[in-house]
């Protein structure tokens, strides 16, 4: 159970670096950046990215606008501000620091 | 032959049976509980509602299908355990420390089955619905819901509250608690 926990806590760390990543991308829906943190196995269930995508625009990192839809009430489209785009140069040099260290630790056998 | 109810999911309406309102009503609940420490909580409920209205729109045929209790079961599923969405450390809190209370803020009798289900760790919907289907099976579950009606203490005072959910009795937590029962209360003012 634990080691499954653990995995859980690797992937919900990196979930807000992949949210500001995919937005860098193109403006989105929600949906659609549900779709592609599913594609790529981030995320299983929907409901961990709500709270994510309201703290993240809390924190000035991403804005929306309503666009009118006629297949139902209007939905929130999602852009990177510019605190979003330094927030992702930021995230890019940690993950490189990370992804780095964790690689020569592996390495010292 | 089955009741049902309107809807009115983030201002799309739906015709649903009366069981699958109910499960999504206690699953709604249990979502909004996790928020109790953000700032906004409101906006979230909005997003998490309105794609389950998107998801909703999409299984039904027709607008005139009626939600039937496996539909909310899938959106569930999709949308996943309400314990997943926070950031709370509270997943790791062992039970052993816990004493069970029953639970005045989440009840519909008595906060039996709520009690239950902070003391296990379990939403209190799933401890709700093992209990109906003890008294429609034999009717013993009802007597066993009586007794522990009657003899579990209700958790009334912030200590007691920690304790049911096993975090220590600290300063920190007390204010946090006091924080949640505040924002609990502002909701109720505001649906008035």
């Amino acid at each position: 159970m634990s080691l499954e926990n653990t995995k859980a806590q690797m992937r919900k760390g990196v979930l807000e670096y992949c949210i500001l990543s995919i937005l860098q991308e193109g403006d989105a829906y929600s949906s659609a950046i549900i779709n592609k943190l599913k594609e790529s196995e981030l995320i299983v269930v929907e409901g961990t990215l709500y709270p994510l995508l309201t703290r993240q625009k809390n924190a000035g990192l991403l804005s929306y606008r309503w666009e009118e839809s006629t297949q139902g009430p209007p939905r929130k489209y999602y852009s990177l501000t510019d605190e979003g785009r330094e927030a992702l140069d930021e995230l890019d040099k940690s993950w490189k620091a990370l992804v780095d260290a964790v690689a020569s630790l592996r390495n010292e056998k | 032959m089955k009741k049902t109810c309107t809807a009115n999911i983030n201002g799309v309406v739906f015709n649903i049976d009366e069981d699958a309102y109910q499960l999504l009503n206690d699953y709604l609940k249990s979502v909004r509980k996790q928020f109790d420490n953000e700032s906004e909580p409101g906006d979230v409920m909005q997003d998490i509602e309105d794609r389950i209205a998107e998801l909703l729109r999409d299984r039904m045929s027709s607008p005139y299908a009626v939600v039937t209790i496996n539909d909310v079961r899938y959106v569930i599923s999709v949308m996943g355990n309400p314990s997943d969405f926070s950031e709370n450390p509270d997943q790791y809190v062992k039970s052993q420390h816990r004493k069970l209370y029953r639970n005045p803020d989440d009840k519909v009798l008595g906060g039996v089955c709520s009690g239950l289900g902070v003391y296990f760790n379990m939403e209190s919907w799933i401890v709700r619905v093992l209990f109906i289907i003890f008294v429609a099976v034999g009717g013993a579950g009802g007597l066993i819901y009586l007794i522990l009606w009657l003899v579990v203490p209700e958790a009334l005072t912030s200590s007691q509250k920690l304790e049911m959910q096993g975090k220590p009795v600290t300063l920190d937590n007390l204010i946090n608690s006091a924080k949640a029962e505040f924002n609990n209360l502002k909701d109720r003012v505001k649906r008035r």
